[in-house]
């Protein structure tokens, strides 16, 4: 591993080094879509902060995805932990996959059909509306929060399993 | 080359961080060095986000989050194999393993 060190980091380097090289300077990165999220960003979500509004409603899906992505990868963890092979660490693992493909279902429908799927009565109806996307905002963020969530739980079950060689 | 010297020191915490994850047998350096490569790209997006672009901060954000996240992990798992083997180099912990 050593040796493949000394010989990925300098074509790392290089790709690095020529990739920065192509980048268009630091003022013309700003396009016609960030000039938008920092110009509409409070009128169309609500939210004050231009970075706010794009990590909890432009790019809310992205945050859902990231904490669900945690969510899962602890969840796989934590059956690696003594027990695990009991009921009450399976239930709560079976329920958290459950909660995550539902959410992803619900990506999904809105996405085909191209509204706010936090917009109960306009997905109800049929009808294409951007309505209701501080609520959406509010409700992916918590989603990514529980995400989280499931990471800190893995932390606390992992300082509190037995210690010693014989414990597997 | 303008870019690459304003890009500089993003990339030299990249580079140090990738090497030292292949480099180092103990556990522990592995985990500085990875957490080095992260807080490279967040360096990185923050010199991109200067030029007011929400999307580069956002991503630092995201960035930054993780990399807080799976290091107290990966400390807490040393803290875990020190406590249970006395040692944290990967080579002689994958030999008690195996017996």
């Amino acid at each position: 591993m050593r040796i493949a060190s000394w010989f990925f980091t300098p074509l790392l380097g290089f790709l690095l080094f020529y990739t920065c090289s192509q980048l268009p300077p630091p003022d013309s990165t700003a396009s016609h879509i960030s000039i938008r999220y920092v110009q509409k960003s409070e009128t169309e979500t609500g939210i004050r902060s231009p970075a706010g509004a794009v990590l909890a409603d432009y790019r809310g899906f992205d945050l859902l995805a990231t904490g669900s992505l945690f969510f899962a990868s602890a969840l796989c963890l934590f059956l690696f932990f003594p027990g695990s092979s009991r009921l009450e660490a399976w239930f709560p693992t079976l329920l958290g996959l459950m909660g995550f493909a539902a959410a992803l279902a619900l990506g999904f429908l809105s996405l085909f059909h191209g509204s706010n799927f936090l917009d109960y009565e306009a997905l109800t109806n049929c009808v294409e509306s951007p309505q209701a996307r501080l609520d959406g905002a509010l409700i992916l963020t918590g989603s990514a929060l529980l995400g989280l969530g499931g990471f800190l739980l893995l932390a606390i079950r992992w300082t509190k399993a037995p210690e010693g060689p014989g414990e597997r | 080359m303008e870019m690459i010297i304003h890009h500089g020191m993003a990339i030299l915490l990249c580079l140090v961080g990738f090497h030292g994850v292949f480099f180092y047998g103990n556990l522990a350096k592995k985990t500085v060095a990875w957490a080095l490569f992260q807080i490279g790209l967040i360096v990185f997006l923050y010199s991109l986000a200067s030029s007011g672009a929400p999307l580069p901060s956002v991503l630092a954000i995201e960035v930054a989050s993780v990399t807080l996240v799976v290091t107290v992990l990966l400390g807490l798992f040393c803290v875990k194999l020190y406590r249970r083997h006395k040692t944290l180099e990967g080579a002689e912990i994958a030999r008690r393993g195996s017996k």
